[in-house]
């Protein structure tokens, strides 16, 4: 009798003890991660954008520059790839929200069961609320009852709303269009309480049908910033001057005319990374205003990283009042490399030329900025700060702990998983080094898939040793030979987990030594199942006599069987 | 059936009256506020961010219980002499289990559910996550409750318990690590009939 691999068991089983072990190892992980933000010196970048001041104070020696300053925030960052925190974080905004803004009980939410923007109002009436809803936002126009005549958003993406925006504004993936939708609630409504004009149509203005031929593909879009998931951000300082206040020296600021808006523009930012002006009014396609920094990870430079390749960027326009009119005059971006490490910032001036940049890699920063600590690179950290290698070198130990599959899977699906949705995925890792490798890959594709199996070599190795041992063991008990194959690859695909799987899911037979072979065979069997030999009997051979009947059986039956005999 | 499972509901009925004094008292915490009945307000999200953690451990403890007592008083083995199959203990085990989950879940869900949609509608679109929240924990006790299941078939003490807490600890944390989506969802179903499969394998092969 062979024993056979019973699929569903194993399935069940491996699955189990595969979940559990990627849990710990994501935990282990997770505390390296904060171990390497936590080496760093570097705590930001400050970037001096060049043509902003008037031309009379530009060279003055008292006057302060405007300046970016972008802190790093890696250790939110890293904590903002959680679940738990994107869960609740994207609660407002994000790709799951559909609640856009609420004050006095007032709301303005989207509803995906009807696919329209509702402006509504909740009352107390006694203990309960009850909900008035002033009017549904549709592509098509506005109503103040649902109907099919306003038409449905299909995947829309909306601007965040700010108490003194006048607009929010909506862009639909499928419907290749921008909408312009009133947000100010003191313009919609005048007066407190009051009841909404029904001039409803001058609230609500569509844009043109982007032509589909125009690689234009926004991903996120807003009137004042867009961020994802920086925890310190961009924060903007105006030009000041030195002056002397109750005897101290205090910065005044001046020129207030500039300030973070977008000016003219919407903000949109493309899939491919790359930063366009929306022209507010006509919903048309306006500009290029710049694109994200490019970062340095483990592997090498990622040149114009896509939205979803890192876990967080932000950008912050900024524009100058002129003649009563708000105008573009750049904007700043920062962006983070996928391992968290790496944090670079560039600023395009009002015709989408980059004016300054800055990272906190090592021997990289231009005239225009400073960067606040000592340089922050994954190389540099890992290899040269102290503590960096024993990080570096723990984090090979725990990266070869992840079965073979799972790794050479995390080069192959590395750009299918967004950032930072990455950072919290438990089978496929898109920052371990198999990972990482995968974004240079797109260079040096044969290169890169060779170097994979270099880093990964100690993990195939081992499994391939428990493969062996799993397959030989497998045979000793008794599976059949393509059973025990299986098993090897099993084993040799999942590494460790496969190898505890096989442990759980064998038989727990007792097995004895066969006299023959000397190896352990089943008491169940006729035959050893190694060596094919029956039991040894001679030991146990039958009498030549025996005893029939009782000696006191005096029965007619017991008389009858002795005379016989 | 319905024999077995009232049998087992008998063996189960501290389970089942703690299951129902939990709910009723995590029903009446989630309530209060509506009443305007004060309460000291750490005790009272102590009790909400605890409870659903201890209902895991409970749920999973369950499992254990279910198993575990079974093989000690060889219930089964006295179950069997009367013409009742395996599958039919094993069957009446899993629904008994699921009621007294369902008995603990149902109030506080509609309770919840009830003061969202009615006291606090401002933040209703927190009823979107709410019920994602709601599936995640649900599977979750599933997948707990499985996890009992599978662990308690054993003669020893301490596996049963220590093995299935430490087993627990990082299925728990999938909670943090993933947050309340839909690929969680599908991590903790396809869990739970892991090892629900796993247990049945065991129980099946075991000598009465």
């Amino acid at each position: 009798m062979n024993y056979k691999i019973r699929p569903l068991e194993t399935f069940a089983v491996g699955f189990f003890v595969l979940l559990v072990w990627m849990v710990v190892l994501f935990w282990g992980e997770f505390v390296l991660k904060i171990a390497a933000a936590n080496i760093s010196s570097s705590s930001g970048i400050q970037l001096y954008p060049e043509g902003l001041l008037q031309p009379s104070l530009e060279n003055d020696p008292n006057i302060r520059p405007p300046y970016f300053d972008c802190r790093a925030g890696r250790g939110d960052a890293i904590f903002y790839s959680l679940g738990i925190v994107s869960s609740f974080a994207s609660f407002p905004f994000g790709e799951d929200a559909v609640f856009l803004w609420s004050r006095d009980n007032v709301s303005i939410y989207y509803d995906r069961s009807i696919g329209n923007l509702v402006y509504c109002k909740y009352m107390k009436v006694k203990k309960w609320y009850e909900q008035e809803i002033y009017f549904y936002v549709g592509p098509e126009g506005i109503s103040k009852t649902p109907n099919e005549s306003i038409g449905r958003f299909v995947e829309p993406v909306f601007s965040e709303i700010f108490t003194d925006c006048r607009g929010l504004f909506v862009y639909d993936k499928a419907l290749r269009r921008f909408f312009r939708v009133e947000a100010n609630w003191a313009r919609v409504y005048p007066e407190k309480g009051g009841a909404p004009s029904m001039d409803l149509a001058r609230y609500f203005y569509a844009g043109p049908v982007i032509e589909p031929n125009l690689p234009f593909m926004p991903v996120q879009i807003g009137s004042q910033r867009i961020v994802k998931g920086f925890g310190g951000g961009i924060s903007y300082y105006g030009p000041s001057r030195k002056g002397n206040q109750s005897g101290h020296v205090q910065l005044v600021q001046i020129q207030s005319d500039i300030g973070t808006a977008a000016g003219q523009y919407l903000l949109v930012l493309d899939k491919s990374g790359g930063i366009m002006g929306v022209d507010r009014q006509t919903l048309t396609y306006s500009k290029f205003l710049g694109r994200l920094p490019s970062v340095l990870s483990f592997f090498g430079r990622v040149d114009n990283p896509a939205p979803y390749e890192t876990p967080a960027y932000e950008i912050v326009p900024i524009s100058m009042v002129k003649d009563g009119r708000s105008e573009y005059q750049g904007l700043c971006a920062t962006v983070m490399a996928k391992d968290g490490l790496d944090v670079s910032a560039v600023f395009y001036d009002k015709d989408g030329k980059i004016s300054a940049s800055s990272s906190t890699s090592s021997g990289y920063w231009s005239r225009q900025s400073v960067t606040l600590g000592g340089p922050s690179d994954s190389t540099y950290m890992l290899t040269e700060r102290p503590g960096g290698p024993l990080v570096l070198t723990i984090k090979y130990f725990f990266e070869n702990l992840y079965p073979p599959a799972m790794s050479v899977a995390s080069f192959f699906a590395s750009d299918l998983l967004k950032a930072p949705a990455g950072g919290r995925s438990i089978f496929i890792k898109p920052d371990s080094f198999a990972g990482m490798l995968a974004d240079t890959a797109r260079q040096y594709p044969f290169s890169a898939f060779w170097q994979m199996w270099l880093f990964i070599i100690p993990s195939v190795i081992v499994s391939f040793a428990l493969g062996l041992t799993a397959m030989r063991s497998a045979g000793a008990l008794g599976y059949s030979k393509q059973s025990s194959r299986v098993w090897f690859g099993i084993v040799l695909l999942f590494g460790i987990p496969g190898f505890i799987t096989y442990k759980l899911c064998r038989p727990k037979e007792v097995m004895i030594t066969c006299l023959f072979c000397g190896k352990g065979r089943q008491t169940v069997l006729d035959r050893c199942q190694n060596c094919g030999k029956g039991w040894d009997t001679s030991a146990i051979k039958a009498p030549d006599w025996r005893v029939i009947d009782s000696p006191g059986d005096t029965t007619e039956t017991g008389e009858k069987t002795a005379e016989k005999i | 059936m319905m024999t077995l499972i009232k049998r087992e509901l008998t063996d189960m009925s501290l389970f089942l009256l703690a299951s129902a004094a939990a709910a009723t008292a995590f029903a009446a915490v989630l309530i209060m506020p509506v009443f305007d009945i004060r309460m000291n307000r750490d005790f009272w999200e102590f009790l909400v961010t605890c409870l659903p953690v201890m209902s895991v451990v409970f749920a999973a403890a369950l499992g254990v219980s279910q198993m575990y007592f079974d093989r000690m008083r060889g219930v089964s083995t006295f179950l069997c002499t009367h013409s009742v199959r395996k599958e039919h203990i094993f069957a009446a085990r899993c629904i008994a289990g699921l009621i007294i989950i369902l008995v603990w879940f149902v109030p506080a869900f509609l309770a919840v559910q009830w003061t969202f949609a009615y006291h606090w509608p401002v933040i209703f679109p927190a009823l979107a996550i709410f019920h994602k929240i709601s599936a995640v924990f649900f599977l979750g006790l599933l997948a707990a409750y499985s996890l009992g299941l599978s662990r308690g078939w054993t003669s020893g003490k301490i596996m049963p318990t220590l093995g299935t807490l430490v087993l627990l600890l990082p299925l728990m944390t999938l909670v943090i690590v993933k947050g309340f989506c839909a690929e969680l969802m599908l991590l903790l179903a396809v869990l739970a009939a892991a090892c629900l499969c796993r247990a049945w394998s065991v129980y099946k092969s075991s000598s009465l």
